[in-house]
């Protein structure tokens, strides 16, 4: 805590950025995204099990009252260094523009508040899956190694396994029962660092992909699109599943998705900027049994 | 009392009443048999979090008394206004032929098909306070001008049974706006949990109604120490939740004082807001909705009305590209100033019952609360004290 302080006040006095965006708590005790742009002000950041946002989605393109100020730095754990370089792979960022401090992360909760306990019941399912607990290429790493987060009770490989057990009609039962509470918000995309398209298929209208009313159909259509579209890409912060008004349980489609990908392509969303995207990416020896 | 009228204390409040545990569920299995409706608090299996949810009931078992149960993560709203609803659907049709009269369109005559949406007679049990005293807020602007239908209909064929509240959190604000634990507006019975049972309050001519309907589950004297009981634990709870700082920042903005629209905070305090729209979603009084065409095909289709949000770009996009609302600021500033400003001027009540769900659910931590007290601060005092 005391390291990302000095770090961050430092980075602002020095004049090397203007803001810096990292975690603080507030009366109630939840963690929220602070942006501290006074080096007296840096005092405020902490880092513990609470922080469990992926700020990099502050650094899209789209933000333009993010980059309205200035040149910053951002805390990262290790799963949001992995969304900074999605960024960076798909050109929505310029690493130069940009100061990483990198926190060694032991796991963090489900919800941001109101306590820093981690437990088997309050940890984040997606930890138990983190390939990876120090943040790379990161320009300052800062906080002690930490052990490894307890196992939740909620295991999403098990989850998942048990769904392929079921037949395809009542696996489709299981994603119509919860796509049919999507209100279509699209909660899911605005807090995701990965969709940085400018304009998203579900607003376009002419043609219409996909409805825009929050029915079965086009829950569906909309639900299958955006997996599909963030395959290999998603870097499994669960912003998605946790922004969710309505709990869909969204992290089984990113934790399936990025199995199958390594499975199929070898592929991981990893941290390093210059391996390609599965999505513009070809080989010739790509697994091509389904072309018939 | 008229249909819709906001409730008002009675001249002659009827004495309370008493309904014990068993004869809530067997209330609950009256109107089930009568092929009523009955909407309460469930929790949803294999959800990403087990929250409960005002969903209809199957059985008289599933009824939840849990005292400490959470307030359910989404409002009433979807099933007075569902998030999706046709409203009609379309075809051409082709007109016969006659000698001197081509039709205009070749592709026929529109004809429409209304979708009329079958909703039964409901009763929702176990409303919070917060939840129910929104219906009667929005009604307001459903019968503004043109008289909302779907939204009447569905308020008529529903009897609300509110359920007083015995659990609150840090992000309820509901007594700064005029509501708290006990608010009757929006329900026609409040029942206040005691040991064994709740103590019933009847506060409308429909509720008036149903009680008669159901006398013999109603019939029980009221035990007075179960009385006292449960306005002890309603009188704690409303204490705990007073905010006066707050109550008073509520006041500035809905009397407009202090210049809020043009205040510079909003860039400072919408800085951090995704635009999601969760705390749209997720309000028991928002209300906004966009007009969707589904054609199947180039013959027939349907028109849907589907929830909207004002923290959406696209809301306010027009045609020619320009956004009146360009940043997250202004939206995010709408969505404020819409609650407590707009609306109470035009109808008298803040856009708002406290409930909180906003400030819980918000990925990004953003506090209505604690934001409504930083525009507070922001705002110019000396305007405020004039």
């Amino acid at each position: 805590m005391k390291e990302i302080r000095e770090v961050a006040s430092a980075l602002l006095s020095g004049g090397q950025v203007d803001w810096v965006l990292g975690y603080e708590e507030d009366a109630k005790g939840l963690v929220k995204p602070a942006f501290i742009t006074d080096p007296a002000q840096a005092a405020r950041l902490i880092f513990d099990p609470r922080c469990v946002h992926n700020l990099a989605v502050y650094l899209l393109p789209g933000r333009r009252h993010v980059r309205a100020l200035g040149r910053g730095a951002l805390v990262v754990k290790a799963c949001d260094a992995r969304a900074v370089a999605g960024l960076l792979r798909e050109h929505q960022l310029q690493r130069d523009e940009l100061v990483l401090i990198g926190v060694r992360c032991g796991g963090v909760r489900q919800d941001p508040g109101p306590d820093a306990v981690l437990n088997e019941e309050s940890v984040a399912a997606r930890c138990a899956l983190c390939p990876e607990r120090t943040p790379q290429r990161v320009d300052h790493l800062v906080g002690p190694e930490l052990p490894p987060p307890p196992a939740g009770n909620r295991d999403l490989l098990r989850e998942i396994a048990e769904l392929e057990a079921l037949t395809s009609e009542a696996r489709f039962a299981f994603w119509s029962k919860h796509f049919s509470r999507c209100v279509r918000c699209h909660a899911c995309r605005q807090v995701c660092p990965l969709c940085n398209c400018t304009r998203c298929i579900a607003d376009k209208s002419q043609p219409q992909f996909i409805e825009a009313a929050p029915h079965l159909r086009g829950n569906l259509a909309w639900n299958i699109t955006r997996a599909l579209h963030l395959a290999g890409r998603c870097v499994g912060c669960g912003e998605c599943e946790r922004a969710c008004p309505v709990d869909i349980p969204l992290a089984l489609i990113n934790a399936k998705l990025s199995h199958f990908m390594h499975e199929r392509y070898a592929h991981e969303a990893s941290e390093d900027p210059e391996q390609p995207s599965p999505i513009g990416d070809f080989r010739s020896d790509d697994d091509q049994e389904f072309i018939r | 009392m008229s249909e819709h009228a906001p409730s008002s204390p009675e001249k002659d409040t009827p004495a309370p009443l008493w309904i014990s545990d068993d004869d809530l569920r067997g209330l609950v299995d009256d109107c089930l048999r009568a092929q009523r409706q009955v909407i309460a608090p469930m929790l949803e299996k294999g959800a990403a979090r087990a929250r409960p949810l005002y969903a209809p009931l199957a059985t008289a078992e599933a009824l939840r008394l849990q005292v400490d149960d959470p307030l359910p993560s989404q409002s009433l709203r979807r099933h007075f206004q569902p998030p999706s609803q046709a409203l009609f659907r379309w075809t051409f049709e082709k007109p016969a032929p006659t000698e001197d009269q081509p039709p205009e369109n070749p592709l026929g005559k529109v004809a429409l098909q209304p979708a009329t949406p079958a909703f039964p007679p409901t009763v929702i049990l176990g409303a919070r306070p917060c939840d129910a005293a929104a219906l009667e807020i929005v009604d307001q602007v459903m019968r503004e001008d043109r008289r909302d239908e779907s939204w009447f209909s569905r308020r008529a064929a529903t009897v609300i049974l509110t359920r007083g509240c015995t659990w609150s959190d840090a992000s309820c604000f509901c007594t700064s706006l005029g509501l708290g634990p006990d608010a009757p507006q929006g329900s026609d019975l409040l029942l206040l949990p005691a040991q064994g049972g709740h103590v019933v309050r009847v506060l409308t001519a429909k509720g008036q109604a149903f009680v008669a309907d159901h006398a013999p589950r109603f019939a029980a004297p009221l035990p007075d120490h179960r009385r006292r009981e449960a306005e002890a634990a309603l009188a704690a709870l409303r204490q705990d939740l007073e905010n006066k700082p707050l109550s008073d920042a509520v006041d500035h903005l809905r009397q407009g004082l202090g210049g809020a629209f043009s205040a510079a905070i909003w860039d400072e305090v919408a800085l951090r807001c995704h635009g999601c729209g969760v705390c749209a979603a997720l309000c028991p009084t928002c209300y906004c909705f966009d007009i969707v065409e589904e054609p199947h095909g180039p013959k027939e289709g349907v028109r849907r009305m589907k929830w909207d949000t004002c923290q959406d770009p696209i809301f306010t996009l027009h045609g020619s590209g320009h956004n009146p609302r360009p940043n997250q600021s202004s939206r995010y500033r709408q969505r404020v100033l819409h609650k407590f400003s707009v609306y109470p001027n035009r109808f008298g009540q803040v856009l708002c019952t406290g409930c909180g769900r906003c400030v819980r659910a918000c990925p990004a931590g953003m506090d209505l609360a604690e934001i409504l007290l930083q525009v507070d601060g922001a705002l110019d005092h000396a305007a405020k004290k004039s």
